[in-house]
């Protein structure tokens, strides 16, 4: 019953819509709403980081304080896990955070979209990164670099079966780390549409199951609260294993 | 009058030393990472084994069958590095569990328990 009434589909949500149709030699670069969020998240970070550093007050309002203290947390993440050497990266590692907090957190205002709840994007992301600091390690420490591959002290015998193992294992970096926020952020929002869509489904009963349509509008109440947790969490996780990784890169060990 | 100005500055001054000799000993902090602070609750540490468990095996399968195509060996690369990816998966776990962070490769033991003894006698 509930379909004919416009019931939408808890995955509904993720669908990727053209906004208006490009194709550059053959390959599809449509704008769609996933790149408007993109795009958003990126003006609403900058606009706002601009506006609130805009008078540069010794002492801070609320805004300036808040950018502030956003600057002063990503610093103190890439210096505690990658040290003073990590420092000239921390524009790219601040901007990495400001652009997947910014995106989470806009993807949970409704009628929008969640970008970082796509693979592809948290992927090119992961992948991108994994990539750079895999250069930077090169371009540091030369052939050195692939010591990193051969663990201390074992076995002579075993060291090109663990040298595969280490190989896969670094592989997986870029992996586990998309696939964290991308499943994370897709849980989440599937979750507060199942729950809504309950709650409205309940409703469409009639009578007195109207009133049990409020258990799932509380659970969804909590679950909205969470999912906020979640999204800083998730930008924060992204944020503080690129250090870890930059620190692999810098120092090997 | 004027001397109580005097010695509010000089306060003042001291105060002063004090916070820039706090903040350099924070910048000379830097210089060797601490251990990071990833977010330690069940559910948290629960997800993290998930993740490496299953990209463990995903990246290993999709390095054989990549192989197997390159070399038209199938499924020979796919099962060896199946089953290594799986290994990689569990290697990375007991990284977790034993504090070693997600750092893959190479670890000096040697090195990382004289960093933690240093600190321990810092705190002491």
């Amino acid at each position: 019953m509930s379909n004919s009434q416009g019931m939408h589909s808890p995955v509904a949500q993720f669908e990727i819509k053209p906004i208006f149709d490009l194709s550059i030699g053959g390959l599809d670069v449509s704008f769609t709403n996933s790149s408007l969020f993109m795009l958003l998240a990126i003006v609403v970070s900058s606009a706002f980081l601009i506006s609130a550093m805009r008078k540069r007050e010794l002492i801070p309002g609320r805004m300036q304080g808040l950018a502030e203290m956003m600057y002063e947390f990503v610093a103190d993440m890439v210096r505690s896990n990658a040290g003073n050497e990590g420092r000239p990266y921390f524009p790219f590692i601040f901007t990495l955070f400001v652009f997947l907090l910014f995106g989470n957190l806009l993807g949970l205002i409704p009628y929008s979209y969640t970008f970082t709840s796509q693979i592809v994007v948290t992927f090119v992301m992961a992948a991108f990164v994994f990539l750079a600091l895999t250069v930077l390690a090169l371009f540091k420490h030369g052939l050195h670099f692939f010591s990193f591959f051969v663990p201390a002290g074992a076995p002579k015998a075993l060291i090109p079966f663990l040298i595969i193992i280490e190989v896969i294992s670094y592989f997986v970096r870029p992996v586990s780390l998309s696939v964290r926020l991308f499943a994370n952020m897709l849980a989440g929002h599937t979750m507060l549409k199942v729950f809504a869509g309950l709650a409205v489904m309940i409703s469409g009963v009639g009578g007195a199951a109207v009133a049990g349509s409020v258990f799932p509008f509380l659970a969804l109440i909590g679950l909205t609260g969470l999912e906020v947790l979640v999204a800083v969490l998730q930008a924060y996780v992204f944020t503080i294993l690129t250090c870890m990784y930059l620190n692999d890169a810098l120092h090997l060990h | 009058m004027s001397v109580d100005d005097n010695e509010g500055g000089d306060k003042r001054l001291q105060d002063i030393e004090r916070r820039i000799n706090a903040m350099q000993q924070e910048t000379q902090k830097g210089d060797q990472p601490s251990q990071s602070a990833l977010p330690k609750g069940m559910g948290a540490i629960m997800g993290r084994v998930a993740t490496e468990l299953v990209a463990g095996v995903i990246v290993g399968a999709f390095i054989g069958w990549a192989l197997d195509k390159w070399l038209g060996t199938s499924p020979l690369f796919l099962l060896v590095l199946f089953f290594l990816g799986a290994i990689a998966g569990m290697l990375n776990v007991w990284r977790i569990f034993t504090g070693r962070g997600l750092a893959a490769g190479y670890f000096d033991e040697h090195k990382r328990s004289s960093d933690t003894d240093k600190e321990r006698e810092r705190n002491e």
